[in-house]
This record gives structure tokens, C-alpha cells and sequence, in this order.
């Protein structure tokens, strides 16, 4: 019976996977809700305190108002997210993090596959989805705040979910809105498939050892490519016209994403060959 | 009822059972629990209750009906009457007439003492 | 059903000495096996190894033939450990057995049901609010019931209160099939030993014993409580009333029961001389 895994079967990893984990979840849910909420609201004091202080607020200040609420609100989320994502990735294994955990995971049967997809599913897509939902949530407690604790009125607006999606502030959508989002997402994916990876090699301590050996060897790179720069073009920029795609836009944000989720998918796929070779004791 | 005289456990199963027979408790033609069922009870692995069961079965005590269970043989109680008879006068009596012949007790004593004993019964 | 070990190897860093050298053996189902073996001899590193918890050094474990340190869901589902200390998750019983049993294709919920009464478990509504004894019980009733082709336990009676561990013995003796194998790793012998069929003792990385019950009864003449010391005693330890040994059986002797402690030090001193009997009969 099972030799054909139908679509029951393979469900019930997840299953019991959710089960056992909802409220671990339910709570990082909880929290990104109330640090996202807190911050907004912050910031929500701090642009009228700014707008306040200025002598000369323009010819539009209502919109003007709304775009840099909206703008700083953005950046915001944006830093919550990859908070967020660099923390979900650190958790991605967090079943293997302690012996006995351990052994329960590794003797449930069923594939290394279904138990590896179930864990990125949760830590990266439902993670990103349940984020988007909390900010718009905070989103809504901010504008209700607003509304029934002060008395800034033009600042009662709420951002619209496609643009808490794409992390973007701005009232009119631009195409480069949607390449900064491109490569924000690309970034974020790329860091936590790092920090998964991170996860898998070090059961313990994870995330702090995954951030050290991050900054040593991002560390390393950005000497070897400083280094690499200066034998090649001295002090001066680089003007060869070989590299001139990336100085083109949206070129540039191709190239970038592209790297990145490449990079990604490599460490994701070492990572779940590190998780088949996972024993109960700890090698490393 | 399992003491560390070293008896095989397998043995000091079929004294216990026949024990029964001669008290009376298990009737010819009644059902015996299953071999299962009487390791669970003894708490002996399921193959030491077979080896038990299967050592009445070679005397003619317990007879197997494939499919149904072991059952009480129609002579089982003459046989293991016999059968605990010849234990006794055979090998266990021994150690009693070792220490008789020890302490010159002599049979006359001892047929005194036998019949003041069936007397009190 | 085979669980065998193919020259399996292993050893937990370079730095130590080997925990398993080279051990062969081939298990096949119906059977109750007793893994004895001194503090740190390997005995729960080769339950592990069975269940593909470690990989081993070199050689392999393979059930029926397919290598269980891959950690096939099949393999998985086929073989069940009951870890010396378990943990269960922050749930009702009545949630977990919907969680976990699906994963076992012939769980038997009578048989569940069966074990939690023959323990006096009680209703469950927090399994980790249990005591760890308790936990143990639960455990051990549902790795019953999963009627997993192998059911491996590293300790089962170890923390077990004295019905808890009258109630195992009652029910390995129901559901030891024939279709099973049940490994049990144990220092408490007096707790299991009648109801083991084959005995495993392990010493420096080997198996030094591995044996039926009943070839070590056909072979092995067990005394208990002698003034004496007989001549051709192999070993024996001193007891309540004098000496247990044990001799080389004669024709004329009824066969004894097994004494696992003098049997263990029998097997670590002179396993030779204890093989060569068994070999022989």
C-alpha cells in the first residue's frame, strides 16, 4: 500500500506535522502581527510629528502625507519580512534541532521528500503568506488607531493588499516597483534557503552560528571581489562596455534575481541531501 | 509458582497443569485456554507454553483438535496419577530415604507414622 | 521477513574504538530476542543502526534485502522503536492515535485498546503531562498494536512499575506472533527472561552469544544454590544459597532453566567454551 503514495498518504505528514506544530506557528504569527502593528503605529507619531515640524508642507500635503506614511510604512514591513524570512529559515529544520525530536522525525514513515517539501512549504510560501496577512492586519489596526486615538486625519488611509505584497509604497504603480519587488523577493528567498541551509548544519544554536558563518564568508567574498576589482581596474570605475548590462535596468534586476534563486535552489538542494544524511547523533 | 530450583520453566508448567487434573479442576473433554492465552497468563513466551503443552500431548493428557484447541484426554487423570506416581517412588523419594536411613528410622516407624497420617485425614 | 546485518561496522569517531566490528547475523520473524551486553557495549547503537537512526561505519543492515539506513517510508512503517526514554507530543491520546496510526497499516486499535487496559492506563487527555513511566506504557501499547514486522525496544520495563512490568510480560506473551520479530535490550533480566526465545550477548563489539532458548537448555546444565562447586562448572555466581552455576548438560539430566545472570558472565569470560557446547548440540 504503500509502494503508491496517493495524495492521502502523502498528506499525512503534513498533517501531523501542522498538528504538532500549530502552536509554535500560531504564535509567530501572533507576534510579526503585534511588532508589525507596534512599529506602524510608531511610525505613524513620528510622520506626524515630522509633518508637523515642517514650515513648508507643499502644494499637496494630503497626498504627500499618505505617500511618505505609505513609503516608510513599506520599509517597515520590508525589514519585518526579512526578520521574518531569516528567522522561518532558521526553523526550517528545527525538527532535527534536539535528540528526541530527532528520533520522532526520522522514524515517522514517510519520504524524506514529502518531509523535506513539508517543511519548506510551512517556512517559506505559508510563511510569506501569513506575513502578508498580518501586516495587512496591521495595516487595518493602524488605520483604526488613527481613526479612534488621534486626531490625524489625513493619515486614515490604508494601504492596498497588492501593495503590502509587493512591499512598495507609492500611489501610482511603477514598473520599477515591480523589479524592486522582483529582487526584494529574490533576496528574501535567497536568505532563508541560507539560513535553512544554516539550520540543517548546526541542529543547535542555529541561527546564531548560520549569521556568524554568513558574515565570514560574505566577509570573504566581499574582500576576494574589492580585491578582484582592484587588479583588474585600479581605483577607477569600471568603464569596460562587456559589463555595461549592469548598469541596464531591468537587465540588471534579471541577472540579480536570477543569481539569487539559483543561489537559493543550491542551497536548498544541500540542504535536503544534508537532511538524509541526518543521524540521531550530531557529527558535526 | 516459578522458584529458582532451576526446573525448566516449560516443565514446572506441566506440573502445575497436571497438579489441576489430579485436584480435580480441569474435567476429560474440557477445552484448555490457548497456548497464547496460557503464556499470556503465565507470562512465559508463547513457544515455552507450546513446548508444555506439547510434552502432556506426547503422554496422551492433552490431545490437539486442529483448528480448535487442546483438550483434556478421557484418561489424562490415570495417566498423570501414574505418571506423578513414578516421579515420586522413582527419583523424588529418594531424598527422604536418605535422611530416614541417616537417622536408622525403620520402616515399621515409618508405616506408623503413614497410617496415624491417614487416619487424621 | 529477514532483518540481517552484513559485516556491520561501526564506531561514533575515529578518535573511539569501534562499538560493532564486522557483525554477521540474520534474523527472520517469530521470536522474542533478548539483546544483553555490558554498560556501553552498543546494544541501543545496533537498535539505532536496525532503524536507520545511524549510518553505520561499513556493511549495512537490510530488511529484506533494501538497506535501512536509506529510511524508506516502507522500512519505516515495517520496523518500530520503543526509544529507552520516549517523548510524546502536547496532545490527547485519542489525537495521537489519529496523527501516528495511519502511518502503520495494520494498526489494530483492540489491540491498543487491549494493552492501555492490561496497563490501567486511564483515559488521556495531556500526553506530556505524563509521568515518564506512564509515557512508557502508552508507547508500548501503540508500538504493539502498529503489528510492525519488527518491533524493536531499548529498555521497555525500565521505569515500569511492578504491574506495569507483569502487564508487558502479558502482553508480549499474546502479541509475539509468528509473524513478528521483538528485540528487547535489557539489563533487567529477571524481568524478561522467561519470556525470551533467543538470547544476543554483546561484548567488545561482537555478538559473543546467539542463540535459541532452547539450544542453551539442550546444551547447558543450569545448578542453582549448590554447597559445592561441581568440577566441570563453566562459570557461577554466588547466590542465596550457595552457588548457581552452570556445567555442560549430561543425556541423563533434565533440561534447566535458563539463569541469564550467570549465563552473562559465562558469555563475557568464557564464550568459547559456550559456543562450543551450543555448536555441538
Amino acid at each position: 500500500m504503500l509502494n503508491n503514495p496517493t495524495i492521502l498518504h502523502v498528506m499525512k505528514y503534513p498533517k501531523l506535522f501542522l498538528a504538532t506544530n500549530a502552536r509554535k506557528l500560531l504564535m509567530m504569527l501572533g507576534i510579526t502581527y503585534i511588532l508589525t502593528t507596534l512599529l506602524l503605529i510608531f511610525n505613524l507619531y513620528a510622520t506626524e510629528r515630522y509633518f508637523y515640524e515642517q514650515q513648508n508642507p507643499g502644494p499637496d500635503p494630503i497626498n504627500a502625507t499618505r505617500d511618505l506614511l505609505w513609503s516608510s510604512e513599506c520599509d517597515i514591513m520590508t525589514f519585518i519580512a526579512f526578520v521574518v524570512i531569516i528567522i522561518s529559515g532558521s526553523m526550517m529544520f528545527g525538527a532535527l534541532s534536539d535528540r528526541r525530536s530527532r528520533l520522532n522525525t526520522l522514524e515517522v514513515p514517510a519520504s524524506h521528500t514529502v518531509k523535506f517539501f513539508t517543511w519548506f512549504a510551512v517556512y517559506l510560501p505559508v510563511a510569506i503568506i501569513a506575513m502578508w496577512i498580518s501586516f495587512y492586519a496591521a495595516q487595518i489596526t493602524r488605520v483604526c488607531w488613527t481613526q479612534l486615538f488621534t486626531d490625524f486625519g489625513s493619515y486614515a488611509h490604508i494601504i492596498p493588499f497588492h501593495r503590502v505584497m509587493l512591499l512598495e509604497g507609492g500611489f501610482v504603480l511603477e514598473p520599477s516597483d515591480i523589479y524592486d519587488a522582483m529582487t526584494t523577493y529574490g533576496a528574501m528567498i535567497f536568505i532563508n534557503s541560507v539560513f535553512a541551509l544554516g539550520s540543517v548544519i548546526f541542529p543547535r544554536l542555529s541561527f546564531l552560528k548560520t549569521a556568524i558563518s554568513c558574515s565570514i564568508i560574505s566577509t570573504m567574498i566581499g574582500v576576494a571581489a574589492l580585491l578582484g576589482h582592484l587588479v583588474f581596474f585600479g581605483l577607477h570605475a569600471n568603464t569596460d562596455p562587456r559589463f555595461a548590462i549592469f548598469d541596464t535596468f531591468p537587465q540588471r534586476e534579471y541577472i540579480i534575481t536570477a543569481v539569487m534563486l539559483f543561489g537559493a535552489l543550491c542551497c536548498y538542494l544541500l540542504s535536503y541531501y544534508r537532511f538524509k544524511q541526518t543521524e540521531i547523533i550530531n557529527r558535526w | 509458582m516459578f522458584n529458582e530450583n532451576g526446573k525448566a520453566i516449560y516443565l514446572q508448567i506441566v506440573d502445575f497443569i497436571c497438579e489441576e487434573i489430579l485436584a480435580g479442576k480441569l474435567s476429560a473433554g474440557e477445552r484448555l485456554p490457548s497456548v497464547r492465552e496460557y503464556a499470556a497468563r503465565m507470562q512465559v513466551n508463547p513457544n515455552t507454553m507450546m513446548r508444555s503443552y506439547e510434552y502432556l500431548a506426547s503422554r496422551d493428557i492433552i490431545f490437539n483438535s486442529r483448528g480448535i484447541g487442546y483438550f483434556l484426554g478421557e484418561k489424562a487423570r490415570d495417566i498423570v496419577s501414574r505418571m506423578k506416581r513414578d516421579e515420586l517412588l522413582g527419583k523424588e523419594i529418594n531424598d527422604i530415604f536418605r535422611r530416614l536411613n541417616l537417622l536408622d528410622v525403620s520402616p515399621e516407624l515409618l508405616k506408623e507414622y503413614y497410617e496415624k497420617y491417614l487416619e487424621s485425614l | 521477513m529477514q532483518l540481517a546485518l552484513n559485516h556491520l561496522s561501526f564506531r561514533y569517531s575515529r578518535r573511539k574504538p569501534p562499538v560493532l566490528h564486522d557483525v554477521n547475523a540474520v534474523f527472520e520473524q517469530g521470536g522474542v530476542c533478548g539483546l544483553l551486553g555490558p554498560n556501553g557495549a552498543g546494544k541501543s547503537t545496533l537498535l539505532y543502526l536496525m532503524s536507520g537512526l545511524l549510518m553505520p561505519t561499513s556493511g549495512n543492515v537490510t530488511f529484506d534485502g533494501t538497506s535501512t539506513a536509506r529510511r524508506k517510508p516502507q522500512i519505516l512503517a515495517s520496523i518500530y522503536l520503543v526509544p529507552e526514554e520516549p517523548s510524546l507530543p502536547r496532545m490527547s491520546l485519542d489525537q495521537f492515535i489519529r496523527l501516528y496510526a495511519g502511518f502503520y497499516p495494520d494498526f489494530s486499535m483492540e489491540i491498543m485498546k487491549d494493552a492501555l487496559k492490561e496497563f490501567e492506563m486511564p483515559e488521556v487527555n495531556r500526553l506530556d503531562a505524563l509521568s515518564m513511566g506512564q509515557r512508557k506504557k502508552v508507547i508500548l501499547s501503540f508500538a504493539l498494536a502498529c503489528r510492525t514486522p519488527v518491533l524493536l525496544m531499548d529498555e521497555p520495563t525500565n521505569g515500569l512499575d511492578i504491574p506495569g512490568k507483569a502487564a508487558f510480560r502479558r502482553l508480549i506473551a499474546r502479541y509475539a506472533t509468528d509473524d513478528r520479530l521483538i528485540l528487547i535490550s535489557t539489563h533487567q533480566v529477571r524481568d524478561l527472561d522467561r519470556i525470551l526465545d533467543h538470547i544476543i550477548i554483546m561484548n567488545y563489539n561482537q555478538f559473543v552469544i546467539n542463540a535459541s532458548v532452547a539450544d542453551i537448555q539442550r546444551a547447558l546444565h543450569f545448578s542453582y544454590g549448590l554447597r559445592e562447586l561441581p568440577e566441570d562448572a563453566i562459570a557461577s555466581i554466588p547466590s542465596l544459597y550457595g552457588f548457581d552455576t552452570i556445567s555442560p548438560a549430561k543425556d541423563d539430566m533434565d533440561e534447566t532453566e535458563i539463569n541469564l545472570e550467570v549465563l552473562f558472565d559465562a558469555a563475557l569470560k568464557h564464550p568459547e567454551v559456550i559456543n562450543n557446547l551450543i555448536s555441538r548440540h
